[in-house]
């Protein structure tokens, strides 16, 4: 018989930079069970947030870094919802742009970090060299490459000019063929097919046990996309898309949706752009607002969920946000049994954990 | 409490949960807000709760919440029927329950002030 022993995986670790911590349960080298510990990161960022409605702007863009903008929209779109405010069509496209920018950036930040894990180090530059692109595109329209601040109440706080919608149009004809080339390694290598093909499968019973959002659920047969609830500019009649989703459930579904989604994300930006109009880019909001919303974006990771309470005050009541990795994290539990010890960093990465925004 | 008996048509329905957000009613109180995503739309199901009461887990329904029952009892101070908390905040650490409005978290103002008090 052989005896079950518990190693750490974490939370300071070889696959993330970020804390998370796994008690993984060892038969010799076979993992038989784990268990998820998150929390190293609190910053009680939920309580901050109840001081003042306005500051929450930038304040909820310091959740994440890699997610920023969906986290200020899915908050002003809270808001806005309270106060009644139809935001204008060319801010609602204007904000598709900017969150599919971001999507491109953090699924290619994710595929490299994918290749990382893997050894893959010359996969994992060429995929962060492509991000650099879009990281500049991102600096040239919003002066950051990170925290954009360009979401306010009501709409967007700065229009952009036909020289930056025609910088963007080009920047991305020249990325795509980039992105096949990426793609066609991702599909065709052998190596990477072996290491990710059966390895760390969710079944689809299991995503929906669990509640996986994301690229994690829509690569075990669950095509679940916030985008179909037509936030932002989504429902802008012209604007098509159909999730992508796959039905293996492994590593290499996880990996190849993304790789997908790059191509979907070029797509919408570029339906986006042709169909703005001159029109202003906000309308102004009076007063506190009152009342209660919640309010649900698809971000890189998955579903990101707000609720918003408040008190006709510069404070509010509540704010709750549940980011994507909250839940994708408990699907872990279920991936990594039955796989070896050294898959345990592919199938960790793969479900794209973002620790900053979990823990908020 | 019927959190269960409601809960249970979700899990029938086969609803996606979202997520459990507490809310502090500031008179003993609280609201428990189960979100869940059913057949295209968002569902909440709302429970006022007493505090010191304690709570029955869906966890058995939906492995998912409990997490988010775990973080409950972290941060509101909730008590759920066989879940421990400890998931964001150390037990070791002597903070109780900060997201009550009770209790009283330091503000760049407040930490000022105690650090003149202080010299």
């Amino acid at each position: 018989m052989v005896s079950i022993s518990v190693t750490p995986f974490g939370p300071q670790h070889p696959s993330l930079l970020e804390p998370i911590h796994l008690k993984l349960k060892l038969e010799e080298e076979k993992v038989v069970g784990a268990d998820i510990v998150i929390g190293y990161n609190h910053r009680g960022l939920e309580r901050a947030m109840e001081l003042d409605f306005k500051r929450n702007i930038y304040l909820s863009e310091r959740v994440c870094g890699i997610c920023s903008f969906h986290h200020s929209t899915t908050y002003v779109q809270a808001i806005e919802q309270m106060a009644g405010l139809e935001i204008p069509t060319r801010a609602k496209l204007i904000r598709n742009v900017m969150l599919e920018l971001q999507r491109l950036t953090s699924h290619l930040l994710t595929l490299g970090h994918i290749a990382e894990v893997m050894g893959y180090e010359n996969l994992f530059m060429q995929t962060w060299r492509e991000r650099e692109d879009v990281m500049c595109l991102i600096d040239r329209i919003a002066g950051n490459r990170v925290h954009y601040s360009m979401n306010t109440i009501g709409g967007i706080r700065k229009d952009v000019g036909y020289d930056t919608t025609k910088d963007v149009e080009t920047t991305l004809d020249a990325l795509l063929p980039k992105f096949e080339e990426i793609r066609s390694v991702f599909a065709k290598d052998a190596t990477f097919a072996k290491r990710t093909k059966g390895v760390g499968v969710l079944s689809r019973n299991g995503a929906q046990k669990y509640g996986a959002v994301g690229p994690t659920a829509r690569a075990s047969d669950v095509p679940y996309d916030v985008r179909l609830s037509s936030y932002a500019g989504y429902g802008v009649e012209g604007i098509k898309f159909k999730p992508v989703h796959r039905d293996e459930g492994d590593c290499y579904a996880r990996t190849m949706v993304r790789v997908d989604e790059l191509f979907q994300s070029v797509d919408i930006i570029q339906q986006s752009l042709g169909l703005l109009r001159d029109e202003p880019v906000s309308v102004p909001m009076k007063g506190n607002p009152t009342g209660e919303a919640f309010s649900r974006v698809e971000a890189p990771r998955g579903e990101l969920f707000y609720y918003v309470k408040a008190k006709g005050a510069v404070s509010l009541d509540r704010v709750k946000i549940r980011t994507p990795t909250f839940v994708n994290v408990q699907c872990l539990a279920e991936m990594v049994p039955n796989c070896s010890l050294a898959d345990v960093p592919v199938i960790t990465v793969s479900i794209d954990p973002c620790i900053c925004c979990t823990d908020r | 409490m019927d959190i269960r008996t409601k809960i249970s048509k979700m899990e029938k329905v086969r609803a996606q949960l979202i997520a459990i957000t507490a809310v502090d009613l500031a008179d003993g109180n609280f609201e428990l807000i189960y979100s869940f995503f059913s057949k295209s739309e968002l569902v909440n199901l709302r429970f006022t709760v007493r505090d010191g009461h304690e709570l029955d887990s869906i966890a058995d329904m939906f492995p998912g919440a409990l997490n988010f029952e775990r973080e409950i009892i972290d941060l509101f101070g909730l008590k759920f029927k066989g879940v421990q908390g400890g998931l964001v905040i150390m037990p070791e650490t002597g903070i109780v329950a900060p997201l009550r409005k009770s209790s009283n978290p330091s503000t760049p103002a407040s930490r000022e002030a105690e650090e003149a008090k202080h010299g």
